[in-house]
């Protein structure tokens, strides 16, 4: 009986070594990492953009003198406002939703600095200081949108085209944080803007060198992207992530 | 005096004659009935041992076994088979969520493939009935996709009890076939949750090689496997 138990003993021992490979997993995919981390990222820079732009469309309605042309400008560039009432340096933009929501983007102008703020779930407040004729410092107080919110100082150019459309560009530091309030411990997204960002047509991303970073206090992780826009390819950027590139289209 | 001389030869001769032909014919029955007795005895033995062999009854039967995947075994240990969602509602990834999938890589998953230990006891010569013990287990790992380095281990295990019973329709001394069926429950454990179903298994054919020590093989469906294979003893 106990030589039974002995060979009983090591058959289950050698057969239990017989695990068989069921399935091969999944390969490490640092391209889809770095894409989803310029996902992110992008979306926040347009963020910043949006509201940049916004203001500069303001200041250039400011100096139109033609009533009919300001409308114009006011429906096609500032996105059709309900209102647009003066009270000193306050100017009060409201517009009413079709969702039957207010909300209004304030700008309280003191001379060379401005403090522009929009009210509502994708709020943001901005200090805009100008430096020289078409040099701008923003300090980015708070940038809200449905699942992030942060804070950043920019600074760069800002001229005009024939339509009035604002061209601008500008260099500095966002910090996005993820506010999902079921994440204990939230994804900063760093964006640390080395050559001067550029947008046309609203959203299209023409120029730029970015290295942005996704710090996940949840993992303990840290992951750094370098984005370098192409300018002679509209639309595309080389993409570095431990040690490799890809090409994007952004 | 010649005549009786040559007459009394004669029947010497004759007479050793016949004690020679009965005695080569006495030799012959010899022969015969040896050969007979040898194959009559060769018959009575056989005889004598199949039935010996049918009048063996075992009264015990272990066995240790190892099967192939089935389609039931692996789709209760490798499924969300069974479990619900804490809240039943889904919930949309994060940022975070959409990155971790992406930061990290799944190894090889690696199965032990079901391996059961069975005990039988006889009723009678072809009915057995008996309980059978079955374990099987996934593994695997999620690693970082740039340092390798190991973010936690992936791993479930089942146990399964199944009542089984066996009927051996074809005897031979040395060859049974059997097929079998029994019923009982499996359990599945994953991280700090279990789940607990009722199960079955079935055994479609089964052919024994060997007397008391002895090879089998078969074909089935349940928790142990589809095709099966293993070594048992009676006694």
């Amino acid at each position: 009986m106990k030589r039974l138990f002995r060979y009983v003993t090591i058959a289950l021992a050698l057969l239990t070594a017989t695990a068989c490979e069921y399935d091969t997993g999944t390969e490490p995919q640092p391209e889809r990492l770095a894409r989803e981390i310029w996902n992110i990222a992008r979306d926040d820079l347009w963020r910043v953009n949006d509201a940049l732009t916004f203001a500069a469309c303001y200041n250039y309605y400011l100096n139109i003198e033609d009533s009919e042309t300001a409308r114009q400008y006011a429906i096609s560039k500032l996105n059709n406002p309900s209102d647009i009432t003066v009270e000193g340096n306050i100017h009060k933009i409201v517009y009413n939703t079709s969702y039957e929501t207010t909300y209004s983007i304030i700008f309280d102008m003191n001379g060379e600095r401005w403090n522009v703020k929009r009210t509502g779930g994708n709020g943001y407040e901005l200090n805009i200081e100008q430096k020289r004729s078409n040099y701008y410092i923003v300090d980015i107080e708070h940038i809200y949108s449905s699942e992030s919110t942060g804070y950043g100082i920019v600074e760069g150019t800002l001229n005009y085209d024939e339509n009035g459309e604002p061209e601008i560009g500008f260099v500095g530091s966002i910090v996005m944080v993820d506010k999902d309030e079921s994440a204990v411990s939230p994804l900063t997204i760093t964006i640390d803007i080395i050559e001067e960002v550029s947008f046309y047509n609203v959203n299209i991303i023409r120029t730029g060198r970015m290295l942005i970073t996704a710090e996940d206090a949840l993992y303990g992780t840290k992951d750094e992207i370098l984005v370098t826009v192409l300018r002679d390819v509209n639309g595309q950027a080389i993409v570095e992530y431990d040690g490799k590139q890809w090409g994007f289209y952004i | 005096m010649k005549s009786k001389r040559y007459t009394r030869a004669l029947a010497l001769l004759i007479a050793a004659f016949v004690c020679f032909a009965a005695h080569e014919a006495k030799a012959q029955e010899l022969s015969t009935d040896q050969i007979y007795e040898r194959a009559t005895y060769i018959i009575v033995q056989q005889e004598s041992e199949r039935r010996e062999y049918d009048t063996i009854r075992w009264r015990h039967n272990l066995r240790l076994m190892l099967g192939a995947p089935s389609y039931v075994q692996e789709a209760f240990l490798d499924s969300d088979f069974g479990y619900v969602d804490v809240d039943g509602i889904y919930t949309h990834p994060t940022a975070s969520d959409k990155l971790a999938q992406y930061r990290y890589y799944t190894t090889p998953t690696y199965m032990v493939p079901p391996i059961s230990f069975e005990y039988n006891h006889y009723v009678n010569k072809w009915f057995t009935v008996g309980g059978k013990a079955i374990f099987s287990a996934l593994y695997r790992e999620v690693r970082h996709i740039q340092t390798d380095e190991k973010l936690y281990s992936d791993g479930s295990y089942s146990v399964g009890l199944i009542l089984n019973l066996r009927f051996e329709y074809m005897r031979r001394e040395y060859v049974q076939l059997y097929s079998a069926f029994g019923a009982g429950f499996a359990a599945r454990f994953e991280y700090d949750r279990g789940i607990l179903i009722p199960m079955y298994d079935a055994t479609y054919f089964g052919i024994v090689v060997g007397k008391n020590l002895y090879g089998f093989a078969e074909v089935g469906a349940g928790l142990s496997g589809s095709i099966r294979a293993g070594l048992g003893f009676r006694f």
